[in-house]
């Protein structure tokens, strides 16, 4: 079987290809709002439910096209990386990471969308991620052990479930659907909230509607 | 009704459209190429004959990149994006672009401007002081610098791909050399003048801001371009009178009306491009997208610059820098560039460019850039714990079902809930 994808790139084109790639990504996280810390954070009050969205969106999408493209036989899943699991740093890392999100407002790419569109606090939580990351780096010989903890190598879903891929990928999609429901309800739920008892309170950034004459600068 | 007492009133302060925001993103896309072939293509410069830059200019340059052979392919891969942009550019606004933009408005020369430069010579030199006859949308100055470089384009473009291609015989290759360089001295050399009058030469500050904004001042558009304006105040007169037939509606108006929308996108087309990105991602490259792991190779690299040696033989640092490997030819510090970029390019066409704080009704500025910088040391510190953040681990691990992905996913989830009723206060 000789699958066409993955690509092997390298020099130019690798280059022109990855910043490509990047591109888009900036791109689509600053359409869909994840440039304003007001928007990401609202996922945690059940107002704004778009990260949800977007992120179980995105997986179900990239998983489908995995999916097919592989049975198609047009792409060899066997060279594709998938990161490996270390069951207990990563849980610790998540929980820290999402105690960063909630406190800084931002999760690392997009605080780098939210920098380049002018926010100030994201430049400030930009600095940071250098520091912990730093701050990591310079500690990792001291926490090694508990860095290689709970390895599992490269570890699937289907794998622990023991079902077929296909099966798991199905599971998935429907969960993503189910919570695409719960978002759309809570929203709904706290639109019909907003506009019967707390009009004017809903957290919105305290900065005025941009103008008509600012809206026809760019 | 009297048509000229509705504009005048405000002539000073009223704001014209100058530039589509397509000609804007063309400018600063060829300042970015121009500044990167510039700063690199001196350094590569090997031929005794026209290397003019010193020594320690190309190994600076050159340590920048690891290798000379790194900057060769980075030059080449910004000269072919260069190429492509343009070439999409020419092909896809063939009427709009090349047609009415370049051809009636940046290159024609017509009896005026021939006066325009005669006088402004002589006016130079101190010999004339005849008023300079009226001008279009760019004057004859500009003209001949926008005619000059069209000319050389081509001839940049053609040779500098025999050269990294070594198309047809060494003689050819030689050849294409020397044309490469003369080409761009010929454009440097109206490079200087442009970007002098541009940035520096004051009467000339509303042209600069134009290219950021797309308006200048009516009362400069009277002043510089008279002849400009007039066309511009015909339209306007007939507009208001009605003459005007509205353009009929194209297919392309709808994408470009949302590309153009100050709203944001609906959730669900977000995650269909994103979800389209990370699945081209897997397919070209072999693997997710990434934003921790870029930080990390730009703090590796920073920590390689400061001290080799540290880097070197440092049990975490030594993963990033590698001999022979230069740490920043790596998919997600690439990638991480494009990021940048894309998130400015769909800002500024959204019109959401400016600086803000983005902050809760009841937390001062100062206060929140305190804890947000608290928060990037938590997330910075967690996602290497996890070897991963929500972009390279969550989502591209998610896609490829990666149980430790889920894992990370839900307890970034837990935290962040549970963190979202303690901190009530910052963000409610």
């Amino acid at each position: 079987m000789t699958a066409t994808f993955p690509l092997d790139l390298s020099g130019a084109s690798f280059i022109v290809v990855s910043l490509l790639l990047g591109f888009f990504f900036g791109f689509f996280l600053e359409r869909a709002g994840f440039s304003s810390a007001i928007r990401l954070t609202g996922q945690f009050y059940f107002r704004d439910w778009s990260v949800l969205k977007v992120m179980f969106g995105a997986i179900v999408v990239a998983m489908l096209g995995l999916a097919w493209l592989s049975l198609a036989g047009v792409l060899d899943f066997g060279a594709i990386y998938v990161p490996e699991t270390y069951l207990w740093p990563q849980l610790v890392g998540g929980l820290l990471l999402g105690a960063g999100f909630i406190l800084g407002g931002y999760c690392p790419g997009t605080g780098v969308v939210a920098a380049v569109t002018g926010k100030l606090d994201a430049l400030f939580f930009l600095a940071g991620i250098f520091g912990g990351i730093w701050i990591f780096g310079a500690a990792e010989p001291a926490l090694h052990e508990f860095h290689q903890s709970g390895a599992r190598g490269v570890l699937t879903l289907p794998q622990v479930l023991n079902l077929p891929a296909g099966v798991v990928a199905f599971l998935v999609t429907l969960v993503a659907l189910g919570a695409f429901w719960v978002a759309e309800m809570s929203e709904s739920r706290w639109r019909l909230y907003e506009k019967t008892y707390a009009r004017g309170r809903s957290g919105a950034p305290a900065s005025p509607a941009p103008s008509q004459d600012e809206a026809a600068l760019v | 009704m009297s048509e000229q007492a509705t504009y005048l009133p405000a002539f000073s302060e009223r704001m014209i459209k100058k530039h589509h925001v397509a000609i804007m993103l063309l400018h600063w896309f060829n300042a970015f190429v121009w500044l990167a072939e510039l700063t690199t293509g001196a350094a590569l410069i090997q031929s005794d004959r026209f290397r003019f830059a010193p020594q320690w200019y190309v190994e600076l340059v050159t340590g920048v990149f690891g290798t000379r052979a790194n900057m060769l392919r980075f030059h080449i891969a910004v000269g072919l994006t260069w190429i492509v942009v343009l070439a999409v550019y020419g092909i896809f606004g063939w009427r709009t672009y090349l047609r009415e933009e370049v051809l009636k408005r940046e290159i024609a020369l017509d009896r005026d401007d021939v006066n325009w430069l005669r006088i402004r010579i002589l006016r130079l030199l101190g010999r004339s002081n005849e008023p300079l006859p009226p001008q279009g949308i760019y004057n004859a100055g500009q003209k001949l610098f926008a005619l000059t470089v069209y000319a050389m384009v081509p001839l940049i473009a053609i040779s500098g791909l025999i050269m990294a291609f070594h198309w047809g015989p060494a003689s050819v290759v030689g050849w294409a050399v020397v044309v490469h360089f003369l080409a761009v001295a010929v454009v440097v050399s109206g490079l200087m003048i442009h970007v002098y009058m541009g940035a520096v030469f004051p009467e000339e500050k509303p042209a600069f801001f134009s290219m950021i904004t797309g308006m200048v001042p009516e009362s400069y558009a009277y002043r510089h371009h008279r002849k400009w304006w007039e066309e511009v105040k015909m339209l306007e007169r007939k507009r208001a009178a009605g003459e005007l037939e509205e353009a009929a509606p194209q297919a392309s108006s709808r994408v470009w009306a949302a590309l153009r929308a100050r709203e944001y996108w609906p959730a669900y087309w977000a995650a269909l491009g994103l979800g389209l990105t990370l699945l081209a991602a897997f397919l070209l490259v072999g693997q997710g997208l990434g934003a921790s792991g870029g930080f990390t190779r730009y703090l590796a690299f920073l920590i390689q610059l400061v001290a080799p040696g540290y880097a070197a033989s440092h049990p975490y640092w030594s993963n990033y820098v590698q001999a022979g490997r230069p740490v920043l030819m790596d998919f997600l510090a690439l990638e991480l560039i494009g990021v940048a970029l894309g998130g400015l390019v769909s800002g500024w066409l959204a019109g959401r460019l400016r600086w803000t704080t983005d902050r809760g009704p009841s937390v001062p500025v100062r206060a929140r850039w305190a804890l947000a910088f608290a928060g990037g040391l938590l997330s910075g510190f967690g996602a290497r714990m996890a070897r991963g953040c929500t972009s390279g681990l969550a989502l591209s691990g998610g896609a490829t079902l990666s149980a430790g992905a889920f894992v990370f996913m839900l307890s970034v989830f837990a935290a962040a809930f549970a963190g979202a009723y303690l901190l009530r206060r910052i963000w409610l």
